[in-house]
């Protein structure tokens, strides 16, 4: 048999060992064939008595191939390669003989995939093995069961650390959490793997033990209620109703561990579903992945258009105020865009001043502002005194004397409204500044730089991106209203124009 | 319409929520059982004649699980054909169970009802039914779920009602609640708890601190402050982004106490009442229940107050007495703001903040406590309202005959 991903020994024993040919795998269609086609072959072969699962290239730094994911142009689709992908696997998982998997080297969030359908994982000593885990914020939950294997192995708690965050874990810790269970000396490693399977013969994932059921974590059992509920709340908090994988991921380990695990690895693949076609999702995944830039981002680069951004948007707060825009929701507005601060603290932390160098054509009463502001002391962080009251700079409370500095109209905007001014504000200043700069980079160059240096919000995608997945026609219809009253920032040069409708979505 | 009568109202002294309250040995069932004895003793009924036993209880697990309204009937020996059910409208559940019981006589399909509930705070906490609106991450996203703690201090800080505001009213309801039993005004509900060899285990609400100050409530921490540091203060922003911060006013002090308890109210139809020649203390004019926002949660009562008056073709003015059960502090005075009431028409004696809230079982023992108070002072009308979580409010009107 020959695959191109795969390879298959057979020892005298009749112990099996399934070698992962491609260094840097990614999950694609033919993976998933290859996979298919040897787990058929093994589950077919009677006098096999276990299987050791093990890499070629002493590592496990798979991924999704994110565009064979994005080639699935709908629902049932996505829905049936992934569940074929996990039902193959899951093959392998129930077969009843031993599987163990010989870990080595960095391991990526497809590596643990694949892992964790091992009854007993034996990491290597000797090739710096780690557990390498990718914030799930960015991008995609686990397709074919790790939110549903991971907590029942290490609990909810743990399994939420991993998953939310871009932690490298070394196998030490990975055994103290019983992630994996036993270490050993590379050169050991199989005759370890080896050693297991013919001291258990017949062997099972604890959750397809049925007196595993009662003792499975739930969100319900032990302290896990608790800690369920106000980790809900701060993920909310934080992400506010962005970044949907973070939600889509607690829902499926909550929906999952409330039942067994071949209904929880069909919650977790509906979820995955859905989220492969959120904008949100697939702007992060094209931005930030697919078309990352090769080179890294000069500094220098950098400081040309983050000064003018950050600037920008504590203006837009400002004017935002003018405007009779009460300062609470301008702040908040900003926070739920993502931005770590609202546009006066964001002013106060540059130094009030600051905003002036980014006036429009008809902001002079912006400069009023800002003047009488500086005549009450009130400069900015370092003096305690800004837009907000600081004690020893921690931020206390917007400055009570704002309103009375400028009083807030009786008819407020609501939320989204201020949202999209202080987005598309942030976005024409990323396009202005890139006109200017346009020699440095292409546009998907730029869209990289803008959320992952510059501060644009990361689920945009960036300005180009975020431009084309949320219609251009919308786009230039409300420039075109803002400019009417707001000002010449939301005249759109026809050269963006022109690059994002010569440029295919 | 048959007019639904109500013949009378039984309620257990509250014991404190904890292992060391009063009542934290006697097991839930044995509370509702002995406000159903008290009943059918108190009324010399033929228990064969009540239809229906609806018992409100919020947490349904455990000791309290598998419908404790039929569980109790059997435990007070009542005729088998009595049925039960357990109703869960979270805080108003007693009064929920009063109203169907009221429904059930109101639309002819009973003669006589009882309505009530219970909750063993101490034995079955708080919290301990979980549910898909706090813990399903899908469903807490989306209905921005914050603890009703948060709720509360969030209705506090949006209509500005500030630490003083809520520990005078606070100081208020213990004052009152000090001079009622001070005066046995409970002393027409009120049933002592005894144990089975007649030995007494609880006859006054244990919960009440009389001695309360301003000074004494200043001294306390505000209860969830710490909480909504970690995301829930955050979560109330984001559905009332026109709130800087969250200011946590509320405490233990001028919250709702933790208790045990139980009550029931009987009532039925006027053939009932000539045959038992029980006297007919007051009807049941109109309730209603009400949905209202779920983030700031506490709102509802003025609005179910609202939608009942309007059943009733009355209007706040014709109330005499209101029962607005004592949540948060900030809960009863939004009521009063918004049903422009005066604070001397409003739980003239005291309430949860100095008695206690069985969850279950309060709608009905406020009841009973308005109905007393109404024939004390000879007055004819009373609305019972309470807060509700997830967004709702419940309220009924009787009126004495």
């Amino acid at each position: 048999m020959h695959l191109n991903n795969l390879k298959i020994n057979i020892d005298d024993k009749g112990i099996i060992n399934l070698v992962i040919k491609s260094n840097n795998l990614l999950f694609n269609n033919e993976v998933i064939n290859d996979f298919e086609t040897a787990i058929d072959y093994i589950s077919n072969n009677k006098s096999a008595i276990g299987v050791i699962i093990s890499t070629e290239h002493n590592n496990y730094n798979y991924d999704y191939d994110f565009n064979y994911l994005f080639s699935l142009n709908n629902s049932a689709s996505i829905f049936k390669n992934i569940t074929r992908f996990s039902n193959s696997l899951r093959k392998l998982e129930t077969l009843g003989k031993p599987i163990v998997s010989a870990i080595s080297g960095s391991i990526k969030l497809g590596g643990l995939e694949i892992i964790l359908h091992s009854h007993y994982k034996i990491a290597d000593t000797d090739t710096n093995t780690k557990f390498v885990f990718t914030n799930t914020k960015y991008g995609l939950i686990p397709a074919i069961g790790a939110s549903q294997r991971l907590p029942r192995q290490i609990g909810i708690e743990n399994s939420l650390k991993l998953f939310l965050s871009n932690k490298i874990m070394t196998i030490e810790e990975a055994l103290k959490i019983k992630l994996v269970d036993e270490v050993a000396p590379k050169d050991k490693i199989i005759d370890k793997a080896k050693e297991y399977i013919l001291n258990n013969l017949i062997s099972l994932q604890p959750w397809d033990d049925k007196n595993y059921i009662s003792k499975q974590p739930t969100p319900f059992t032990n302290d896990n209620l608790g800690y369920f509920i106000s980790k809900i709340a701060m993920l909310h908090s934080k992400t506010a109703d962005h970044y949907p994988s973070v939600k889509v991921l607690i829902s499926a380990i909550y929906e999952g561990l409330n039942t067994d695990i071949n209904s929880g690895l069909k919650i977790e693949a509906r979820h995955f579903t859905w989220l492969l076609q959120n904008i949100e999702t697939k702007s992060m995944i094209n931005t930030l992945i697919i078309n990352k830039p090769k080179n890294e981002i000069n500094e220098s680069e950098i400081t040309i258009f983050k000064k003018s951004f950050i600037e920008n948007y504590a203006a837009e707060g400002v004017r935002l105020l003018i405007n009779g825009v009460a300062a609470a929701m301008i702040e908040n507005a900003g926070k739920r865009l993502g931005f770590e601060l609202g546009p006066l603290a964001m002013a106060d932390k540059l130094e009030i001043q600051c905003v002036i160098s980014q006036l429009d054509s008809i902001d002079a009463s912006v400069a009023a502002l800002i003047r009488s502001m500086q005549k009450n002391n009130r400069n900015g962080l370092s003096s305690n005194k800004g837009f907000y009251d600081y004690k020893e700079g921690n931020r206390k409370h917007i400055w009570r004397g704002l309103t009375d500095l400028i009083p807030p109209a009786n008819h407020q905007l609501n939320i989204e409204e201020i949202e999209n001014r202080l987005l598309y504000s942030s976005i024409n200043n990323i396009f202005y500044n890139y006109i200017k700069h346009s020699e440095l980079k292409n546009s998907q160059e730029y869209d990289y730089m803008a959320i992952n240096n510059i501060g644009l919000p990361k689920w945009t995608g960036g300005p180009f991106t975020w431009v084309k997945k949320n219609n251009i026609n919308n786009y230039i219809k409300n420039n075109e209203e803002y400019a009417k009253t707001l000002g010449s920032r939301f005249i759109i040069n026809k050269k963006i124009i022109n690059i994002i409708q010569n440029e295919s979505v | 319409m048959t007019d639904a009568l109500i013949f009378d109202t039984v309620r257990t002294p509250r014991g404190k929520g904890k292992k060391s309250g009063s009542l934290n040995e006697v097991p839930p069932v044995q509370l509702a059982s002995k406000v159903l004895k008290a009943i059918e003793e108190r009324n010399n009924i033929n228990t064969e004649d009540v239809d229906d036993v609806v018992l409100g209880c919020v947490h349904p697990i455990g000791e309290q699980g598998a419908d404790i309204a039929r569980t109790a009937v059997l435990e007070s020996n009542w005729h088998q054909t009595v049925s039960g059910v357990q109703v869960d409208r979270f805080c108003a559940s007693g009064l929920e169970a009063v109203n169907i019981a009221a429904a059930q006589v109101m639309s002819g399909q009973a003669d006589m009802s009882v309505g009530g509930g219970v909750e063993s705070m101490s034995r079955v906490p708080l919290g301990s039914s979980g549910g898909a609106w706090m813990a399903d991450p899908t469903v807490a996203y989306n209905s921005y779920f914050v603890p009703q703690g948060i709720s509360a201090d969030l209705l506090a800080t949006k209509y500005n009602y500030s630490r003083t505001d809520v520990d005078k009213y606070a100081v208020s309801s213990q004052q009152r609640a000090s001079e009622a039993w001070k005066e046995q005004r409970f002393k027409n509900s009120i049933i002592p708890i005894k144990d089975q060899n007649d030995l007494p285990i609880l006859e006054i609400d244990e919960y009440m601190r009389p001695d309360t100050t301003m000074q004494s409530l200043g001294a306390l921490d505000p209860s969830f402050e710490k909480m909504g540091a970690h995301g829930f203060d955050d979560v109330a922003i984001l559905k009332y982004p026109e709130l800087e911060s969250i200011k946590h006013v509320h405490h233990a002090g001028n919250s709702s106490g933790i208790v045990d308890g139980a009550a029931g109210v009987l009532i039925g139809n006027k053939k009932m009442g000539d045959k038992y020649e029980l006297k007919a203390r007051a009807r049941i004019c109109s309730f209603a229940s009400i949905g209202s926002e779920p983030t700031i949660m506490l709102t509802g009562p003025a609005d179910s107050a609202e939608k009942a008056l309007k059943k009733a073709n009355m209007k706040a003015s014709d109330i005499d007495l209101f029962e607005m059960n004592e949540a948060f502090a900030a809960v009863v005075i939004r009521f009063m703001d918004v049903l422009k009431v005066d604070h001397s028409k409003v739980n003239v004696n005291g309430g949860a903040i100095a008695l206690g809230h069985p969850l279950g079982a309060t709608g009905a023992i406020i009841l009973g406590t308005v109905l007393d108070e109404l024939e004390r002072r000879d007055l004819s009308t009373g609305l019972i309202t309470l807060c509700v979580g997830a967004g709702m409010g419940t309220a009924t009107i009787i009126e004495r005959i």
